[in-house]
């Protein structure tokens, strides 16, 4: 089957990107919105999720943790164990979600498919994770956006994100 | 060429010389009255641009107090396509050649239905910009820039 130009034009990649970027506990933020109105879809074809570091937050630039003792003097090292904010989203996980509320907690809200999931409690970066399920396309109108969480009350994680999703303008 | 509509089937010389160059601006906080280049194409003699899609996510504002613009006669904050012809490359000059704007927090695409084509040879810069005094807002930016080489056949 031969392509015309006039449906090469209707087709855009779009991106799915985030640099190097500081998660801190509990922080989540948008990678990209998409906008569908009708006969517009889009299919997301590759997401890769790269955990580059997983630190204390409190550590320094240079990853040193400085302790100081307490009252009683003795020093309490924190846990070097994520502990993890919802049990199955692993350290931090990528949702795709329409309609998204920014001022509400991304698990509280329904994702178009299962996150995309990386690391557990016991995870050493550098760990990296890819989309393996086949390519979901979505119809219906409505802003969709990716949004990455970090899903851990006590760990900074350096992440990288990168995707990409197919826009249909929906002419021939 | 497809007898019905007129319109050629891409050979793989025509499919080459045809690029889509996409920028994405992950979620940002942008201070007030502040301009962030999200992404710079310099357009070369003979080559065709547009921008097939441009969007803006307007995420939060971070303000107490209602904010006022800097300049009334844009968006509160907006994606503004602007060539070299501004003082400096991160301050915007005056209306942009291509415009998406939004004054409270959503998100706007500029339609890709309607699409102008750029052929002057020029840099072009896509800027996010707050133009709120005082305020911050979190904002994201997504487009993709089609982009026809027009080389020459070997």
């Amino acid at each position: 089957m031969y392509v015309t130009q006039d449906q090469f034009d209707s087709r855009l990649d779009l991106p799915v990107s985030l640099p190097l970027t500081d998660l801190y506990p509990n922080q989540w933020l948008i990678v990209s919105t998409i906008q569908v109105l009708s006969p517009q879809s889009f299919t997301l074809r590759t997401l890769q999720l790269h955990l580059v570091a997983n630190q204390d937050p409190s550590a320094g630039s240079d990853g040193k943790l400085v302790v100081i003792p307490d009252s009683s003097g003795n020093c309490v090292f924190p846990s070097q164990q994520a502990s993890l904010v919802t049990p199955g989203l692993g350290l931090a996980f990528v949702g795709l979600y329409r309609n998204f509320d920014p001022l509400k907690q991304p698990t509280f809200q329904a994702s178009q498919e299962s996150p995309l999931v990386i690391g557990d409690e016991n995870s050493a970066a550098p760990v990296f994770t890819l989309r393996t399920a086949p390519a979901a396309t979505f119809t219906s109108e409505g802003p969709y956006s990716f949004v990455v969480a970090n899903n851990t009350s006590n760990r900074l994680l350096k992440l990288v994100i990168t995707g990409q999703v197919r826009l249909n303008l929906g002419q021939l | 060429m497809n007898a019905e509509t007129g319109n050629p089937f891409l050979t793989q010389f025509r499919f080459d010389d045809q690029l889509w160059v996409p920028f994405n601006l992950s979620e940002t906080r942008v201070k007030a009255d502040t301009a962030i280049p999200v992404a710079t194409f310099e357009l070369q003699v003979g080559q065709v641009a547009r921008l097939a899609w441009f969007s803006i996510h307007f995420i939060r504002l971070l303000a107490d107090t209602p904010p006022t613009k800097v300049n009334s006669a844009l968006g509160a904050v907006y994606l503004g396509l602007y060539g070299s012809r501004g003082d400096l490359i991160t301050t915007p000059a005056g209306q942009p050649l291509l415009y998406a704007p939004l004054d409270i927090p959503g998100v706007f695409t500029t339609s890709p239905y309607f699409y102008q084509d750029i052929g002057e040879p020029d840099r072009y810069t896509v800027l996010a910009v707050n133009n709120l005094r005082l305020t911050d807002v979190d904002l994201c930016a997504l487009g993709t820039w089609r982009v026809q080489l027009n080389q020459r056949a070997a």
